[in-house]
C-alpha cells in the first residue's frame, strides 16, 4: 500500500464523517508532589466524527509532549507523555462564532519526575481545549466547501493522575489544522 | 432478532442514529360509501409561498446540494381543493425536493377542522434547488444529505404553516367548478432514458409506448425513445364562465432537475418554469384583452406533477438557470398544447379515493401463485453515491464509489446484489427512522382518470406496470378508470424504485431502491388492490388481510437526526435601505441583462415573503407595475392581465452577499425574456424593491437608455458574488 493510498485511507474515512486535525503547540506541566515545573512541544493528530444530535463531534486521537524540566536540579531532559484523547469537540466553522470548546478523557503512558527519580507509568486524567477559529469568519452560504481546512488556535488545560502517586496539572496552547467538509453536519 | 442485528440496532442508536420518535396516530376516516357515480363538484385553489430566505440548503444533490444565497425563482405549493357532496380531496403539488410524511401530518394536524390525513395529498416536483431541512428522516437531514446537514424544525414548521393557510383558503373561495382531462400520446424530444442499460433489461417487457418514438428526435439516440411519451392534463374551470380558469395539473415523466449541483439559488427547475408559462397561457386565454378583467384577481394555478420519472430525465447539456428556462418553455408549451378547451369540462363526475398506510418493511405479497417480501431494512448501494448519470457528485473520484460494477452477485440475502454504501457504516441506515419506512398509499379517481400516489420514483417500466395493474383490477366494473397515471413523491419518500429486472443492474436508480428488488412488485400489488376496492368488495377484504385500514393515519416513525439552524429569523435590526448602483450587461442576439445592487436589512428582515418583492415598474408617479402584453399585436392588445415582471416569474435572480457598512449588500440580476424585453423596449422602467419605504428603486432606464455598461466586479457580483476585497469599490461608505 504506497504512503498515499494509506493516507487517503486513513483521512478519507474521517472526513467522510467529520473531519481529522493535526496540531504543533507548547504545554507546561507541573507535578505534585515531586513541584516539578516543566514545558516543551507537544503534537497531536486528532479524528472527529459526527454522530450526535449536538454541536460537538465525537473525537478521538493521540497527543504526545516531550518535556524539559525548568527550574532547579535534576535531569532536565527525558520526560514525555503519550495519551490517547476520547472525548467531544466543537471547532467552530467558519459561518460559526470563533470560539469552541472541547473535552477529553486522556488515558496514556507518562515518563516523569517523582520524588525518587524518573519513571515510567500508566496515567489517566482529562483536558478541556477552548479551540479558537483564525482567520475570517464567512456566511453560511460561503462556507459550503466539500473540503476545507481551517487553523485554530487551541488553548488547553489537563489533570492527570500519573502512575498513582502524583498529580500532574497541564496548560497548553497550539495551533491546529482541521480538514473538514461541509456535507457532514 | 439476529444477534448481528441487535449489536447494529446497539451500536447505531449509542451513535445517536436510531432514537427514533413516533408521530401519534390520527383516529381513522374509512372512505364513504356513497356510490361510486358521477357527482357535482366544487373546487378551490390557492397558492403558498414556501421560498425561504438565504442560508438554508437545498436538497437533492445528496452531499452536493448547496446553500442557498438567494433565489431565481419563487417556489410554490399550489393548493387544488376538491370537494363533492360526499367527498373531499386537497392536492398539493409542491415546488419543493421531496415529501415527508413529517410534514404531511404536520400540515393535516393544522388542517384538522378542515381535512383528514387521508385526504391531503402532498407531491413534491423534486426540484433539487428547493429547500430541506424538513424531513423526519435522519437519512435526509444528516451526514450526506447536504452541505448543511440538519433538521429546522422552525423551518418545517414554516413551510406547513404556509401550505395549511392557503389550503384554508382554498377551502373558503371553492365554487363549483368543471373537469376535464386532456391527453397527448407523443411527449417526445423533450426528455431521455437516463439509465438506458437497466431499462434494457426488461427485454420484451419494457415499457412501450402506445405510438411509435418520433424518429426526428431519436434517431442515433435509443435513449430518447425509453421514455414514457404520455401527457396527462386536469383542467379546471369555474362553472360560471365569467369566473375564468382555476387551473390545471399536468401528469408526465420527467426528472425535472437541468440546473446543476453548483446552484446556490433556489428555484423550482424547470418545473417551476412550466407552471409559470400554463398559468400565463390560461389567464391569457380566458382574458386575451386587456379592459374586461383587469380589475378580477386572475390567478390561475397550474400544479406540475411527476409520474414514472425515476430514469427519465430531460434533454439538457450546460445546467444553467438559462438552459432550464428555455427547457422548462419548451415543455411548457408541449403541456399547453394538451390542455382541453374550457368548455369540454364537466360539472359532475366521478370522484373517489382510498388511503391506507403501511410499513414497508418486510411486506408481504402474495399473487402469481407465488409469495414476494420486500426487504425488512432499508439500505442504500453504492451506485447511489456517485449520483446520476447526468448528475454525478462530487464524491464520485473516490474509487470506494466509482468502481464498477458496485454490484455484489455472491450476496444471497434480500437486498442482493446491491452493495451497501461505506459498507459497515451502512448499518446506521437500518434501524427505523434513518430512512422512511411507513408509506401513504392512495388512490383517486377523478373522471375517467385514477391517480396513484406514489412515495417514490418509480422507473418508466415500473410505473407502467402498475398503471396496468390498476387498469386490469378494475376493468369491466361501471364507473371504472380507462386511464391510470401515477402521482409521484407524494406524502413521503422512499427514493427510487426499478423493476425486479432492473434491480441487478445497480445503477443510481438501482442502488436507490431501499427496500429491494420486490419493491415495485410490492407497490403493483398495493395499488392494484386499493384501486379495486373502489369496486370489488373482494380486494378491499385482501388489503383487510394485510391489515390494512382504510383512511387510518397510524403512529409514524421519525428520526430528525441533527439539530441546525437553517431558517434565518428576524433580528429587528433595520438597515438604512440604498439602491447602489444597476449597470447593463450587453450581449449579442439576446436582450441585455441588468445588474442591481442595495443596500438592505438581514435575510431574516426583508420583505421576502410579502411578495412581490423584486418589481419592474414604470417610470410614472405612482410607479405602476409594468405588465406584459403581446408586442406588436393588433389593438386591443393581447395582454396577460396579471402577468407582470417580478420576482414571482424567472427572470429575477436574487442574492445577498455580506455586511458591508453597517447594511447587507443584496443584488438582483433582471435577465428579461426575449418577451418581456420586446415589451419594455418602448418603456422608461425602474427596478423597484420592496413596498417599504423609502422605496429601493434603480435609475430609470429604456432601450435608448441604458444604465452604463457593468464592471467587471459588478458583473461578478450579480452572477457568482463579490470577493470580499471587492466591497470597497461596489459600495462605497457613504461617510
Amino acid at each position: 500500500m504506497t504512503s498515499i493510498n494509506l493516507w487517503s485511507r486513513l483521512c478519507v474515512a474521517p472526513l467522510l464523517l467529520g473531519g481529522c486535525s493535526y496540531s504543533l503547540g507548547g504545554s507546561s506541566s507541573y507535578l505534585a508532589p515531586s513541584k516539578v515545573a516543566s514545558v516543551g512541544p507537544s503534537s497531536r493528530v486528532m479524528v472527529d466524527v459526527s454522530l450526535l444530535d449536538i454541536d460537538a463531534n465525537v473525537a478521538a486521537g493521540i497527543e504526545t509532549q516531550q518535556l524539559t524540566r525548568i527550574g532547579d536540579g535534576g535531569d532536565s531532559f527525558g520526560q514525555w507523555r503519550t495519551n490517547l484523547l476520547l472525548g467531544l469537540s466543537h471547532m467552530p466553522r467558519p459561518h460559526e462564532f470563533m470560539l469552541g470548546y472541547e473535552a477529553f478523557l486522556s488515558p496514556g503512558l507518562s515518563r516523569y519526575y517523582t520524588t525518587s527519580g524518573i519513571e515510567l507509568s500508566p496515567s489517566f486524567g482529562g483536558m478541556i481545549g477552548m479551540p479558537i477559529r483564525l482567520g475570517k469568519g464567512e456566511r453560511t452560504w460561503r462556507s459550503d466547501d466539500l473540503i476545507a481546512i481551517d487553523a485554530y488556535l487551541v488553548p488547553s488545560f489537563g489533570a492527570a493522575w500519573v502512575g498513582f502517586d502524583s498529580l500532574d496539572a497541564s496548560a497548553g496552547l497550539a495551533l491546529r489544522f482541521h480538514l473538514w467538509s461541509a456535507m457532514t453536519p | 432478532m439476529r444477534v448481528g442485528s441487535f449489536l447494529s440496532l446497539f451500536v447505531a442508536c449509542i451513535l445517536g442514529t436510531a432514537c427514533a420518535r413516533h408521530l401519534p396516530p390520527v383516529a381513522s376516516m374509512p372512505p364513504t360509501n356513497a356510490p361510486h357515480v358521477a357527482a357535482s363538484l366544487e373546487v378551490g385553489t390557492a397558492r403558498a409561498d414556501v421560498t425561504m430566505p438565504p442560508g438554508a440548503s437545498t436538497f437533492g444533490h445528496g452531499p452536493d446540494a448547496r446553500i442557498a444565497e438567494g433565489f431565481w425563482t419563487r417556489t410554490y405549493c399550489r393548493v387544488f381543493y376538491f370537494e363533492t357532496p360526499e367527498r373531499k380531496l386537497a392536492l398539493v403539488p409542491c415546488e419543493l425536493p421531496a415529501m415527508g410524511a413529517l410534514l404531511q401530518r404536520r400540515v393535516a394536524e393544522k388542517v384538522s377542522k378542515r381535512l383528514h390525513p387521508s385526504q391531503l395529498m402532498i407531491t413534491a416536483v423534486h426540484t433539487h434547488a428547493g429547500v430541506g431541512h424538513y424531513f423526519g428522516a435522519s437519512q435526509y437531514t444528516g451526514i450526506f444529505s447536504s452541505r448543511l446537514p440538519g433538521y429546522d424544525g422552525a423551518l418545517m414548521e414554516a413551510i406547513a404553516t404556509r401550505v395549511a393557510d392557503a389550503i384554508e383558503e382554498a377551502v373558503m373561495r371553492k365554487r363549483p367548478a368543471k373537469l376535464s382531462w386532456g391527453f397527448r400520446e407523443d411527449f417526445w424530444c423533450h426528455t431521455r432514458n437516463r439509465s438506458l442499460d437497466a431499462y434494457r433489461l426488461n427485454g420484451s417487457n419494457a415499457y412501450a409506448p402506445p405510438v411509435p418514438a418520433s424518429a426526428e428526435c431519436t434517431k442515433d439516440h435509443p435513449e430518447r425513445a425509453a421514455i414514457d411519451p404520455n401527457m396527462h392534463v386536469l383542467r379546471i374551470d369555474s362553472l360560471d364562465p365569467t369566473l375564468g380558469p382555476l387551473g390545471s395539473i399536468s401528469f408526465f415523466a420527467m426528472h425535472p432537475t437541468v440546473v446543476h449541483n453548483t446552484n446556490q439559488l433556489f428555484g423550482a427547475d424547470t418545473a417551476g418554469v412550466i407552471s409559470r408559462y400554463v398559468e400565463r397561457e390560461l389567464r391569457r386565454a380566458w382574458c386575451p384583452t386587456d379592459a374586461p378583467c383587469s380589475e378580477a384577481r386572475v390567478d390561475p394555478l397550474h400544479g406540475v406533477v411527476n409520474t414514472n420519472e425515476g430514469d427519465i430525465s430531460p434533454i439538457w447539456s450546460a445546467g444553467h438557470i438559462d438552459e432550464a428556462i428555455a427547457v422548462g418553455t419548451e415543455v411548457g408549451q408541449f403541456v399547453w398544447s394538451a390542455h382541453p378547451s374550457a368548455d369540454k369540462g364537466k360539472g359532475s363526475v366521478v370522484f373517489d379515493t382510498r388511503y391506507v398506510e403501511e410499513n414497508i418493511r418486510g411486506a408481504k405479497i402474495s399473487e402469481q401463485g407465488g409469495s414476494f417480501q420486500t426487504c425488512d431494512y432499508p439500505e442504500i448501494g453504492m451506485g447511489a453515491a456517485r449520483g446520476a448519470n447526468d448528475h454525478p457528485t462530487s464524491v464520485a473520484f473516490i474509487p470506494w464509489f466509482s468502481s464498477d460494477p458496485p454490484t455484489d452477485f455472491g450476496r444471497t440475502d434480500c437486498q442482493a446484489p446491491k452493495v451497501p454504501m461505506l459498507g459497515v457504516l451502512s448499518e446506521t441506515t437500518k434501524p427505523p427512522g434513518a430512512f422512511p419506512s411507513d408509506l401513504p398509499l392512495a388512490v383517486a379517481q377523478i373522471d375517467d382518470v385514477m391517480i396513484s400516489f406514489v412515495p417514490a420514483e418509480m422507473t418508466v417500466t415500473a410505473g407502467f406496470r402498475l398503471n396496468q395493474r390498476v387498469l386490469a383490477r378494475t376493468a369491466g366494473f361501471a364507473g371504472a378508470p380507462t386511464r391510470a397515471v401515477i402521482a409521484g413523491l407524494s406524502n413521503e419518500y422512499i427514493q427510487y424504485i426499478t423493476t425486479e429486472e432492473e434491480y441487478p443492474n445497480q445503477d443510481y436508480e438501482g442502488a436507490s431502491t431501499l427496500y429491494g428488488p420486490n419493491s415495485s412488485r410490492y407497490f403493483t400489488n398495493r395499488f392494484g388492490l386499493l384501486a379495486a376496492s373502489m369496486f370489488d368488495p373482494k380486494a378491499a377484504d385482501e388489503l383487510g388481510k394485510l391489515k390494512l385500514e382504510f383512511g387510518a393515519a397510524k403512529r409514524i416513525t421519525v428520526n430528525y437526526g441533527p439539530a441546525v439552524h437553517a431558517l434565518a429569523t428576524p433580528t429587528g435590526d433595520r438597515a438604512e435601505r440604498k439602491h447602489v448602483a444597476t449597470c447593463t450587461m450587453p450581449a449579442p442576439q439576446m436582450p441585455p441583462r441588468f445588474c442591481t445592487y442595495w443596500l438592505d436589512d438581514g435575510p431574516g428582515d426583508v420583505e421576502l415573503h410579502d411578495q412581490p418583492w423584486i418589481t419592474l415598474v414604470r417610470d410614472d408617479a405612482p410607479r405602476s407595475p409594468l405588465r406584459i402584453c403581446a408586442a406588436g399585436t393588433a389593438e386591443p392588445r393581447q395582454c396577460d392581465s396579471w402577468g407582470f415582471v417580478d420576482d414571482r416569474g424567472d427572470e429575477f435572480r436574487t442574492r445577498i452577499h455580506d455586511k458591508v457598512n453597517g447594511a447587507w449588500a443584496w443584488s438582483t440580476l433582471f435577465s428579461p425574456s426575449l418577451r418581456t424585453w420586446r415589451e419594455i423596449a418602448g418603456t422608461r422602467v425602474r427596478i423597484r424593491v420592496g413596498k417599504r419605504l423609502p422605496s429601493v428603486e434603480s435609475q430609470a432606464f429604456a432601450a435608448d437608455s441604458l444604465p452604463q455598461e457593468c464592471k467587471p466586479a459588478q458583473a461578478r457580483l450579480c452572477t457568482a458574488g463579490a470577493r470580499t476585497e471587492e466591497w470597497k469599490d461596489l459600495i462605497p461608505r457613504s461617510d
